[in-house]
C-alpha cells in the first residue's frame, strides 16, 4: 500500500491515481485494517508526485539520528557511538516530495539523503521484533542542513540548523513494508545536478529501524504519524575536501529502491 | 470492518471501542461506491454514539423455510398451504428498527407475537441472473434479523396463501447491531446461531444446517435484480414459539428482552414495548384482524 497526502487530503496512490481516504494521514495511520481492504481503480483521479504535500504534514513528533553510518560518523570525525544520538527536525521545516528551498542568507546548507521511518500504530516500550507492526512504512527524506548554525553551540545543538524553511523534504508517499523485498535493506541514492553525491544500504545503519523505535520508545511515546529520519551515510559535502555546499540553482535527487524519488531546486 | 449507522444517520466503522465516522450519507451508499469511502476524520468513543440499523435497504428479500428442523417443524402447525422451498417474499423496510430500539406490540392487532431469528445477506453490487458461482461476489456483509411476527395473521394469511402484514407492522423488523464484512466471516456455513428471551435460549442452531446454501440462495433470488445493500434474510432455525406445545407460554409479551446472536456477526437486543409506552392513543385495531 502507497499512503499520501494530496491536496491536504489522505490518499491511497496505485501509479499515478489516487483514492481520497479522509482529511488526515495521521488519522487513518494508527490501524491500516480498513485501507487495506481498498484498491485504487481507473475511474480514480490522476495526479502528478508535484501535487503531494509531505505524507504527514503534521507529525506530532519528528525523530531524527546523528551517525548511524559507521563511514559517516568517521567522516564527520567521530567513532560510532554505542546508543542512538536524537535530535529533532521541528515540523515546520516538512514540505513535499517536489519543492523549492531558499538557501539561508551567509549559510553552508549541505545535503543528508536518509530513509524516513513513518510510525503507524506507535506505543511504549515497543519490541525489537514488534517495531515493524508498530510502523505504518517508510518514505524518503533529506536532512537539509545548514552547519553553521548546527555546530554553533558549545556543544553544538543540531535541530534549529535542520529546521530552516523547507529543510525536511519528505515523500514521495508512504510505502508500507509488505510492498518491499525486505524493510530493513532498502538502498538508496543521491545526485545533484546529475553528479552522484551519497549511497548506501539501511542495512548498514548501526541501529537498525527496529532497534531505533525500540530504543525511541523506550523514553517516548510513538504516536501514528511520528517520523523518523533514520541517518544518513558518508557522502555529505561538509567534509568533503575543499567542503562543497548547495548552491542556488542546483537540483537534488534523492532516490530509495521500492519508495521513490524527491526533487528538490534551490535558490 | 464492523459497518455501522450511529445517531442522526451517520455511517462509521467500528474500531475497537471507537467509531471511525465515513463520509457518506448512508449505508447503502457506501456499497453503492463499491466500500470505497474516505473517513472524515472524527472519531467517537463507542459508548456515545447511539446504534441504529445499520441499513435501509433499497430491496429486503424474505426466505422462508430454509432450514430442515424448523421446515419441519412448521409441519405440526398445520398452516393450510404447505410453504415451499423457495419461497420468496419481500419485507415492509419501513418496519426496520435497529439495536436496542423498541418492537411494539400492536395489542389491537395480534394476541400471537413470535420471533425468528435469521442471518441476513448483505448485497455489496447490482445485479441479476447469475449462478451460485458467482454469488459470492455479490455477498459484502451479514448483520442479525429478528423477523417479528404476529402468528394469528399469519395465519389468516396463509389462508390465501401469502404472508406478508403478518411480518410488515411498524418495528417488525429488527436489524443489527451492524454490517459485518464478508472478508471478517472465513466461513458462514459455520456459525452458531441463537435467539434468547430475558436470558432464557429459545432458538439454537447453526448456519451449517441451512438447506440452500448462501450462494444457491443469493443467485436464486438474482432474476428479481439487485441494488447494492440490499438484504437477504435465509430463514430461521427450529425454535419458534408457534410451534411450541404451549405456544402462549412462548409467544413475546411486553417488557421481554430478545436478544438475537450470531457467531461472529453480533448480538442484536430487543425489548417489547406496550403500545401505550410507543404511542399516546389506544391500541390500533382493525376489523378486518378482529
Amino acid at each position: 500500500m502507497k499512503l499520501g497526502t494530496l491536496r491536504g487530503r489522505a490518499v491511497l496512490i496505485d501509479g499515478d491515481r489516487a483514492l481520497d481516504v479522509g482529511p488526515s494521514v495521521r488519522a487513518v495511520l494508527g490501524n491500516l485494517t480498513h485501507l487495506s481492504r481498498l484498491t485504487v481503480d481507473d475511474n480514480d483521479p490522476r495526479f502528478t508526485v508535484d501535487e503531494l504535500s509531505a505524507p504527514v504534514p503534521d507529525p506530532r513528533q519528528v525523530f531524527a539520528i546523528a551517525l548511524n553510518y559507521a563511514p559517516h560518523a568517521a567522516e564527520a570525525g567521530y567513532t560510532a557511538p554505542d546508543q542512538p544520538l536524537v535530535f529533532t527536525k521541528f515540523p515546520s521545516c516538512l514540505t513535499g516530495p517536489v519543492s523549492v528551498v531558499a538557501l539561508p542568507p551567509g549559510g553552508h546548507t549541505d545535503w543528508e539523503i536518509e530513509v524516513v521511518a513513518v510510525v503507524g500504530r506507535g506505543g511504549r516500550n515497543i519490541a525489537e521484533a514488534d517495531a515493524w507492526a508498530a510502523l505504518a512504512g517508510v518514505t524518503l527524506g533529506q536532512d537539509l542542513s545548514e552547519r553553521l548554525t548546527q555546530l554553533a553551540g558549545r556543544p553544538a545543538q543540531f535541530s534549529l540548523g535542520k529546521s530552516f524553511a523547507g529543510f525536511g523534504p519528505v515523500g514521495p508517499w508512504i510505502v508500507t513494508p509488505d510492498e518491499l523485498p525486505d524493510p530493513d535493506d532498502i538502498a538508496f541514492s543521491s545526485t545533484l545536478d546529475g553528479v552522484p553525491l551519497q549511497s548506501g544500504r539501511t542495512s548498514d545503519m548501526i541501529f537498525s529501524i527496529p532497534k531505533l523505535v525500540a530504543f525511541l520508545s523506550s523514553v517516548c511515546e510513538l504516536y501514528p504519524g511520528d517520523l523518523i529520519f533514520t541517518g544518513t551515510p558518508e557522502g555529505i559535502g561538509n567534509r568533503m575536501d575543499p567542503p562543497r555546499f548547495l548552491e542556488a540553482g542546483e537540483t537534488l535527487v534523492s532516490t530509495a529502491e521500492g519508495i521513490g524519488t524527491i526533487t528538490q531546486r534551490f535558490l | 470492518m464492523k459497518l455501522v449507522t450511529f445517531d442522526a444517520g451517520r455511517v462509521g466503522y467500528v474500531e475497537d471501542e471507537t467509531v471511525v465516522e465515513l463520509d457518506c450519507a448512508s449505508t447503502r451508499e457506501f456499497f453503492e461506491r463499491g466500500s470505497r469511502v474516505p473517513e472524515t476524520g472524527e472519531r467517537l468513543a463507542l459508548a456515545d454514539v447511539r446504534l441504529r440499523a445499520p441499513i435501509v435497504p433499497k430491496k429486503f428479500f424474505h426466505t422462508a423455510g430454509n432450514f430442515a428442523a424448523h421446515h419441519e417443524e412448521l409441519q405440526a402447525v398445520d398452516w393450510s398451504h404447505p410453504v415451499h422451498k423457495g419461497i420468496v417474499f419481500f419485507q415492509n423496510v419501513d418496519a426496520i428498527i435497529g439495536p436496542d430500539d423498541d418492537i411494539v406490540y400492536p395489542e389491537g392487532l395480534t394476541k400471537e407475537l413470535d420471533y425468528e431469528l435469521e442471518l441476513a445477506v448483505v448485497i455489496g453490487k447490482p445485479g441479476k441472473f447469475f449462478g451460485p458461482d458467482e454469488a459470492s461476489s455479490y455477498i459484502a456483509g451479514y448483520t442479525v434479523f429478528n423477523d417479528i411476527t404476529a402468528r394469528d395473521i399469519q395465519r389468516r394469511e396463509m389462508e390465501s396463501g401469502v404472508f406478508s402484514f403478518s411480518k410488515a407492522i411498524d418495528t417488525f423488523c429488527p436489524i443489527g447491531p451492524w454490517i459485518v464484512t464478508a472478508d471478517e466471516i472465513p466461513d458462514a456455513h459455520a456459525l452458531a446461531m441463537e435467539l434468547r428471551v430475558n436470558g432464557d435460549v429459545r432458538q439454537s442452531g447453526n448456519t451449517s444446517d441451512l438447506l440452500l446454501t448462501l450462494p444457491q440462495l443469493v443467485a436464486h433470488h438474482s432474476p428479481q435484480g439487485y441494488s447494492a445493500g440490499d438484504l437477504i434474510t435465509t430463514g430461521t432455525i427450529s425454535g419458534v414459539a408457534a410451534v411450541q406445545p404451549n405456544p402462549f407460554d412462548f409467544y413475546l409479551q411486553p417488557s421481554d428482552v430478545v436478544e438475537a446472536s450470531i457467531e461472529g456477526v453480533g448480538t442484536l437486543r430487543n425489548r417489547v414495548a406496550l403500545w401505550r409506552d410507543a404511542h399516546d392513543t389506544e391500541p390500533y385495531s382493525s376489523d378486518l384482524y378482529a
